[in-house]
């Protein structure tokens, strides 16, 4: 049975210093939710708090209807947890490490081992169950540790950066098999990473953390495309910002130049990703090319339009100097206009 | 005994410190997300992954208390240690010296064979 996890106005502050100020999260029963943010933003201290190893200072936690607070203790949580490090026991065998919880149960051996063994084919393992686990690969280990947790069971699984320790060749792996194992279970979970690309290959629902607090959660590919501020915009990659003033479905920059653009007339700031930006050799919009870097997949074109600078990415194959001066194509579909940006901007300014 | 714990406390103390850190921390939180009440995790986690460190602690210890003649003397000597006992001895005869070395090494090599099996993986 798979449960939705709420998370409201949750106040968390390890060593006396607030990580988590008023953090508001829900999954989904069923659901696999990436939590994405900066290095330091508290996504570690959510999950731990979660997880019941770092204590609640307000809020409330609740998973499945069952509320979380301070007289739940870790182990009765029902929260599994797979650390961004495996935290294999080194003294134990491969099927003993997996079947920790169903020892803590009071689970006897042959049928530990029997579950243990069980889960390890789950995870790509077979085989490996008498073996110690000092001989293992940062890949095979952290298998081991999904395995463990998923033999506990639980209502909620949660990975810390579980693809963090884990070759880059191997990754691709690691992340199918999280995917698989979350769909098949239909188990409610909560990754962590701090990669953008990862996060979006592996959520179904997309959370951003900034400085303690959830910016936005919603479709990977709204939170991409859509960002809900500029900060969002920024974090995603989407570092195009154009500002201006519209008028009859026309855009006038602050520094000169139209775009055509949806929504009433009024101020208004609009994003665009860079992959979104084409050179068009016939466009009104024209640009000078500053800085041309070949990144393997595609081209990064850094640009200036008056005091305007724009990034786009174009097809590998592009040739164009710096200094050259480009028409570009910034489609109207793919620039969004941020929500009350323009507000926030003006009334910073009064 | 007081004595000897005096110079073998500082020791302890560091080398128990080195072996408890954040490795098994970690590791304990993981037993705590895994399930484990508190004497699971003592049983099951804690001990096992210290023991080690507090066996290569132990052996050290008893090697720098067996070691100790001058504290003995001087804060106990109308009970000797057994180290303080043969001291006497040693330089009487080459015989009864080789023989008394022998016997001064025995308890050390005992006592690192013990530590070494503890040192080894439980399963």
């Amino acid at each position: 049975m798979s449960c939705g996890l709420t998370v409201r106005g949750l106040v968390v502050a390890p060593g006396g210093t607030p990580v988590l100020r008023g953090t508001d999260l829900s999954i989904e029963p069923g659901r696999r939710a990436v939590l994405v943010g900066p290095s330091g933003a508290g996504k570690t201290t959510l999950l731990r708090a979660i997880a019941g190893l770092e204590p609640v200072l307000e809020g409330l936690l609740e998973l499945g209807g069952r509320r979380l607070d301070a007289r739940t203790p870790a182990h009765r949580r029902r929260v599994s947890a797979v650390f961004q490090e495996p935290r294999l026991l080194p003294h134990a065998r491969v099927d003993d490490n997996v079947a920790l919880p169903l020892r803590a149960a009071g689970v006897g051996r042959r049928e530990r081992r029997a579950r243990a063994a069980e889960r390890l084919e789950e995870v790509g393992l077979a085989g490996l169950a008498p073996r110690g686990v000092r001989g293992l690969s940062g890949g095979e280990q952290q298998r081991v540790a999904l395995a463990r947790a998923l033999c506990a069971e639980p209502d909620l699984l949660l990975l810390d950066e579980p693809l963090a320790a884990v070759d880059p060749n191997r990754r691709e792996a690691l992340r199918r098999l999280i995917v698989r194992v979350q769909r098949e279970r239909a188990l409610t979970t909560l990754v962590i990473t701090h990669d953008r690309s990862e996060a979006a290959e592996l959520a179904e629902t997309l959370a951003l953390m900034l400085e303690g607090r959830i910016v936005q959660q919603a479709d990977p590919r709204e939170v991409f495309e859509r960002p809900a501020s500029a900060a969002v915009a920024r974090f995603f990659g989407a570092a195009n910002i154009v500002r201006g003033s519209v008028r009859d479905g026309l855009l006038t920059l602050d520094g000169g130049g139209t775009l055509a653009v949806d929504g009433p007339d009024g101020p208004g700031a609009f994003v665009i990703r860079p992959e979104a930006v084409a050179i068009e050799p016939g466009a009104a919009f024209r640009a000078q090319v500053t800085e041309a870097t070949y990144a393997g997949t595609f081209v990064r074109l850094a640009l200036r339009h008056g005091g305007l600078r724009l990034l786009a990415h174009v097809p590998p194959g592009t040739q164009v100097a710096p200094g050259a001066q480009v028409g570009l194509d910034l489609p109207r579909e793919r620039l969004w206009r941020l929500p009350g940006e323009e507000e926030r901007r003006l009334s910073a300014g009064s | 005994m007081l004595a000897h714990l005096v110079v073998v406390l500082p020791y302890t103390v560091l080398l128990l410190l080195s072996g408890f850190g954040p490795d098994l921390r970690g590791l304990e939180e993981m037993g705590r997300a895994a399930g484990l009440s508190g004497v699971q995790l003592l049983r099951w986690v804690t001990l096992p992954v210290a023991r080690p460190t507090v066996a290569a602690t132990a052996l050290l210890s008893f090697l720098v208390s067996w070691s100790q003649y001058g504290t003995s003397l001087a804060v106990a000597p109308a009970r000797p240690t057994l180290p303080v006992v043969l001291l006497p001895f040693v330089g009487a005869d080459p015989q009864v010296a080789a023989a008394l070395a022998l016997l001064f090494l025995a308890p050390a090599v005992l006592a690192l064979v013990a530590a070494v099996r503890a040192m080894r993986p439980a399963s």
